[in-house]
């Protein structure tokens, strides 16, 4: 009984709860492409709350996947300019369905963060695969 | 009177350890250790219902999947049924049993495994196919209708009857504790043929008056609560009520002051794990303290198969404990191939070949395949070989249910090399999802949320850490097998015979599960539509 009002109570000031991005950031690209288990290089656009593009900020990108435990990859990110930024030795390590989040240190110190998903990265095998019917086709 | 300690049986006893024995005797143990996995469900319901939908920042996603999971299997590995003793279900149970009438018998034509086995199929089905390792929100409502239906169930039921028929949390521990090393146990049989009162099954009984002086002279606890007086006020064994084993009804002028066993173990005849939670019940209620939580060794419950043990019957004759063991051994594999890239092919596959896109029939199709037809094909035909190999006057049938039990530890092996994986990889990440539970709350006691904590071993450990669980699994399911064969077989050569069909079909199932571990683990959600 206890239990469940302290649930209510919790839910009742929901602090945890899913909070509307700031930030609108799509995946322009991943290289090498398709996605696969190893190292590469995610270029990310990105537009603030008005939908312009964000200059200045400084981004940290953490890759993580859709199921728990884990361990994330955390990288910086190099700005290309336009809002368009390019992460820094990231790597895939497992195949499956990762989440891409986004953390922005805006230029007036405010702080964002944005997720967006990138489904089907590829595994090792595939990638064996990929690379025996390439060296068969050639 | 008194409780006398009983001397010792020779083997050792878990009641025996210094600080973990006086624990472990204390009338509130089990409570305190529900109490705590209580608190923390209510976190996981909290934040898997309101807090943020990606699993590995919610603590629905990490504590459920990685830490229980790993906790569980390797508590039966070191230990026992550890969770069911901890169960955190258990606490609105007790509350049901106060609230509502609970005296009705568990129907006749369900008193068995089936109903259990149909819910492991519908939750492994429904793990993959709503991908509920990825969200938080499916994962809470889980757990809430695992309170739901312990609640309902045993508040209309007499006994323990959704641990027993119906929980399948419970029944993966029944199964896989059948290898554990401690077992609840009577310590000097002789005591229990002496006892005339049998309290570890019918429980302990206190007359109202005297509960009423001692409630007043502040010695007693609420005998409502199930708890127990203290052991010099306790009653003597002959102030229990002699009653039959299945009648549970309060006599006149007595109040129950400790429940005997409720999954109907009774000690005296109890053989084993199986069925047992580890409740400690039977413990408290005995007025000799001549139960005890022995040391024995992990292939000793698959012996004397033809035995009546109580509570259970006899393991050789239940068909259903048979297929419950065997869909458990299976969906070890099943559940780890979920993982591995050759089943996204196969999907697709299957998805073309009947015409279908929708992710969850495929699927619904797959397990079917993997968790009843095969399993059964492949059971059905060790049965035949074995039986025309050794001969013998037992059927198919009775030949499958008998030698199943021998699949059991390499079963085990693969949901200990499979869970303990996930648990060796992301055993840290409970710290940083608990620092941001709190910062999310203005209170950052534990600091930022370290994101990148995780693994407790290097990645180079895993595959041979796996490939020795495995393997072990492997020796010890050969090894059982053999005791299996021998105790029912004239002779050694008939045994080697009888054993020899079951020996490739374990061979086969570790050389599957070491292909497993072999492959690059993935995690996807859906593949199809």
């Amino acid at each position: 009984m206890l239990a469940a009002l302290a649930i209510a109570a919790l839910a009742a000031c929901n602090p945890r709860g899913e909070q509307p991005g700031n930030l609108d950031v799509t995946v322009v690209s991943v290289s090498p492409q398709p996605a696969a288990v190893g190292d590469a290089e995610i270029t990310l656009a990105v537009r603030d709350a008005d939908g312009n593009p964000l200059e200045g900020a400084t981004l940290e990108v953490e890759g993580t996947m859709t199921h728990a435990g884990m361990r994330p990859v955390i990288v910086a990110t190099e700005s290309l300019g336009a809002g368009t930024y390019v992460t820094q030795g990231f790597t895939f390590t497992m195949g499956g369905d990762w989440v891409i989040i986004v953390r922005a240190t805006l230029a007036d110190g405010s702080t964002a963060e944005q997720r967006v998903a990138l489904k089907g990265v590829q595994g090792e095998i595939q990638m064996d695969t990929r690379s025996e019917k390439a060296k068969e086709s050639n | 009177m008194a409780a006398a300690r009983t001397q010792p049986s020779g083997r050792r006893d878990l009641l025996d350890v210094p600080v973990v024995g006086r624990f472990l005797r204390w009338k509130h143990a089990r409570t305190s250790m529900q109490a705590v996995l209580l608190a923390v469900s209510a976190l996981i319901l909290y934040d898997g219902f309101w807090g943020p939908q990606l699993a590995p920042k919610n603590l629905a996603g990490v504590l459920p999947w990685v830490h229980w999971r790993g906790f569980a299997v390797l508590a039966l590995l070191i230990a026992g049924n550890l969770f069911c003793m901890a169960c955190p279900f258990m606490l609105p149970r007790r509350l049901a049993k106060r609230l509502l009438p609970a005296n009705r018998a568990w129907p006749q034509f369900i008193r068995s495994k089936w109903l259990a086995i149909g819910l492991l199929l519908l939750f492994f089905w429904a793990y993959e196919a709503y991908d509920i390792w990825a969200s938080p929100w499916l994962t809470a409502w889980v757990a809430l209708a695992y309170f739901a239906a312990a609640f309902a169930i045993d508040g209309i039921f007499k006994g323990a009857a959704f641990c027993k028929y119906v929980c399948p949390i419970g029944q993966f521990h029944f199964v896989n504790g059948m290898v554990s090393p401690l077992e609840v146990k009577v310590r000097q049989p002789s005591i229990c043929g002496s006892c005339p009162t049998k309290d570890c099954i019918k429980g302990r009984y206190a007359p109202r008056s005297q509960l009423r002086t001692l409630r007043h002279s502040g010695e007693s606890r609420n005998p409502s609560s199930g708890t127990q007086l203290p052991r010099a006020a306790a009653p003597t064994p002959s102030q229990t009520p002699a009653k039959s084993s299945t009648d549970v009804s309060t006599p006149a002028g007595l109040q129950l002051v400790q429940t005997g066993c409720e999954l109907w173990l009774f000690q005296e005849r109890k053989s084993g794990n199986m069925d047992c939670t580890f409740c400690l019940d039977c413990i408290q209620a005995c007025p000799y303290d001549n139960v005890g939580i022995q040391l024995r060794a992990p292939t000793s419950e698959f012996r004397r198969l033809d035995a009546w043990r109580s509570g259970v019957g006899a393991a050789a004759q239940r068909t259903d404990l048979a297929a419950l063991v065997v869909v458990l051994v299976f969906a070890a594999f099943v559940n780890a191939f979920g993982m591995a890239p050759p089943v996204y092919d196969l999907e697709l596959w299957l998805a073309a070949q009947i015409g279908v896109g929708s992710e969850p029939v495929v699927l619904a199709v797959l397990f079917i395949a993997g968790l009843v037809a095969l399993p059964f094909a492949l059971v059905a035909s060790a049965a035949w070989c074995s039986r025309a190999l050794a001969g013998g006057p037992e059927s198919v049938a009775a030949t499958a249910t008998r030698y199943s039990y021998a699949l059991v530890p390499i079963g085990f092996g693969m949901w200990l090399a499979h869970y303990g994986f996930h648990f060796l990889i992301g055993a840290l990440t409970a710290i940083p999802v608990t620092q941001s539970f709190l910062a999310d709350f203005g209170i950052p006691i534990l600091g930022a949320p370290q994101w990148e904590l995780a693994a407790i071993v290097p990645d180079s450990w895993l595959v041979p850490l796996e490939l020795l669980l495995l393997e072990l699994g492997m020796l010890v399911s050969l090894t059982v097998g053999y005791r299996i064969a021998r105790e029912h077989q004239r002779s050694a050569s008939g045994a080697v015979r009888a054993l020899a069909p079951w020996a490739v079909l374990i061979v086969a199932l570790f050389a599957v599960g070491a292909w497993l571990m072999m492959q690059p683990m993935e995690m996807r959600g859906t593949m199809l539509g």
